[in-house]
């Protein structure tokens, strides 16, 4: 920093205006260190002072403190280093759910409607009720349910008519109505125990198909 | 990879491991593909030319002195490296300069529009490189180095206006103290105290004095700049890298031109100012040589070096309290060598 003779000096006119003038020019070029050392701290103090950071060199007895303020920072710069990690972390966790909500769902079946259950021993009947509804704005005639053969897993097989449907056909079933179909299913006495599966299937109501699922039980589960 | 680099080894040699060091770096980081002839290896050719290596020296340096690892700041030190080598594009283009470290410069070699071109580039390049730093430093400290670097570029475009509008406005009215505010803004900010404070901030983690470094770094930084400028009169073209009085044919306003322009006699004084107000196709090898020999005659070459010498004091002066507060300032030994060298290199 200058010294006081030179502040002293550059209070009154500027502190080159020896070096530059002609006469002066030669005793000053010896001074001309000094002239750069002070011009260039001029600029800093004018220029860079206040403009950001901290001042102070702490030295000599206040080494204990000095220690204790490396210590604080060290600790503000773990704990800033700390939170930007969260930070990061939170940031990336969100990230993460925002592009797991957005992923397709995985391929699969679509779940299917409710399968009509029965279930009988040999020599008897089931019975079930299922509805056929009809959500246009126009009748439909027609409306006849019917199933292929029961099959169990082992290939055993009901007869096709052994299924019957009450009201055999709905003719018409009114715009936005719904109608009340029961499902008789009669056993005969020789089947095998087991699970039979079939599906129902209305004409003229293409969009409609039921699981039908017959168990059948020994008397003595019954 | 971090820790100084060997105590016993001199400024060039230092200079060196860093220079290589941020070169690799570097070279990591420069983009390929098409159109690699017109955009990418134009891009490459300044980064890959040898400089001085000052600026990564600096930033590698602070940071580890505030106890940081040295490779937390070499994408740091990459970028203001890239970012220095798209000033120089332009720069060059600007002043109509030839060579540059040794070789024809970028828009001689691939035209102008090219040139220019590839200079936007790299100052694009040097932002990317920043950017994807961000998420190792985190985001605060990672805003805190993009806001450091933006705010030395706009210094330094500040500057380069108005050393070019001086020129096309024929301003010689000039004090050293002019000289002075110019050179912090056109050079120090980028050359010296950028890589300081952001050395040092990433070492800290965002908590470095930077004031203290800012004011060591405006004192190293112009007593680099003037002694560049002595050089270009006085240094070897081979050493130097780029054209001897390249300046003056530029019609520059060194200090050693506004020390002749106070103490030249009138008749002197008179044909000097009308020799920078006009054209550079007037500024003949011949008429270089007479206004080099003013500057000699009129002592303004050895104002400057001794100039430059006071201004090293300063920066020697600066230096305890730049780093006395570091976490480890012994690390800071590298720099406080840098002190001499830059008033006393010869390229």
């Amino acid at each position: 920093m200058a010294d006081k003779d030179d502040r002293d000096r550059s209070a009154n006119r500027p502190w080159w205006v020896d070096a530059l003038d002609p006469v002066e020019n030669l005793r000053a070029l010896a001074n001309v260190q000094d002239f750069g050392r002070i011009a260039a701290e001029e600029l800093a103090d004018r220029l860079l002072a206040g403009r950001d950071g901290r001042d102070g060199t702490p030295t000599g007895a206040a080494a204990t403190e000095a220690e204790l303020d490396q210590l604080v920072r060290r600790f503000q710069a773990e704990a800033v280093r700390a939170g930007d990690t969260w930070a990061s972390f939170i940031d990336l966790f969100a990230t993460l759910v925002g592009v797991l909500s957005r992923l397709p769902r995985r391929a699969g079946p679509a779940p299917g409607p409710a399968p009509v259950a029965l279930a009988a021993t040999p020599g008897t009947e089931a019975t079930a009720v299922f509805y056929v509804h009809n959500t246009s704005a126009a009748a439909v005639g027609g409306v006849r349910p019917h199933c292929a053969p029961l099959r169990s897993h082992l290939g055993d097989a009901l007869a096709a008519d052994a299924v019957r449907f009450d009201p055999e056909v709905v003719d018409p079933l009114p715009p936005r109505g719904s109608c009340g179909i029961e499902v008789r299913c009669r056993v005969p006495p020789d089947a095998a125990p087991g699970t039979y599966v079939s599906v129902v299937l209305v004409s003229n109501v293409p969009e409609l198909f039921l699981p039908l699922r017959l168990t059948v039980r020994r008397e003595a589960e019954a | 990879m971090s820790g100084a680099p060997e105590a016993a080894a001199g400024p060039d040699e230092l200079l060196a491991g860093y220079r290589r060091r941020a070169s690799e770096e570097i070279e990591r980081r420069l983009p390929h593909g098409e159109p690699r002839e017109w955009l990418y290896e134009p891009l490459a050719d300044y980064p890959r030319r040898t400089g001085k290596g000052l600026r990564a020296a600096l930033c590698l340096a602070a940071c580890a002195a505030h106890g940081g690892p040295e490779d937390d700041a070499l994408a740091a030190a990459a970028a203001i490296e890239l970012a220095h080598s798209a000033f120089l594009v332009h720069d060059d283009i600007q002043d109509g300069s030839d060579w540059r470290r040794g070789h024809p410069t970028l828009h001689r070699r691939v035209g102008l529009p090219l040139a220019v071109n590839a200079g936007d580039a790299l100052a694009v390049l040097s932002l990317e490189v920043l950017r994807a730093d961000t998420g190792r430093l985190g985001r605060r400290l990672g805003l805190q180095v993009l806001s450091e670097f933006s705010s030395a570029m706009w210094q330094t475009l500040e500057g380069q206006a108005v050393e070019l509008g001086w020129r096309r406005d024929g301003v010689t009215n000039l004090s050293p103290g002019d000289y002075l505010e110019l050179i912090l803004r056109k050079t120090c900010w980028y050359t010296t105290i950028a890589p300081l404070r952001i050395g040092a901030l990433i070492g800290s983690w965002g908590n470095a004095d930077l004031q203290a470094l800012s004011r060591f770094g405006l004192f190293l930084g112009a007593a680099f700049q003037i002694t560049d400028d002595v050089l270009n009169l006085t240094g070897g073209q081979a050493a130097y890298g780029k054209e001897i009085r390249g300046d003056l044919r530029e019609g520059k306003r060194t200090l050693m031109v506004i020390h002749l322009l106070s103490v030249a006699e009138p008749p002197h004084r008179d044909a000097v100012v009308a020799l920078l107000r006009g054209p550079e196709a007037e500024r003949t090898d011949d008429r270089l040589d007479w206004l080099a020999d003013l500057l000699e005659r009129y002592g303004s070459i050895a104002f400057a070096r001794e100039f430059a010498r006071g201004v090293a004091d300063a920066a020697a002066a600066a230096f305890p309290a730049a780093f006395g507060t570091a976490a480890r300032p012994e690390q800071a030994e590298v720099i406080r060598q840098l002190i001499g060298y830059v008033v006393e290199r010869t390229r």
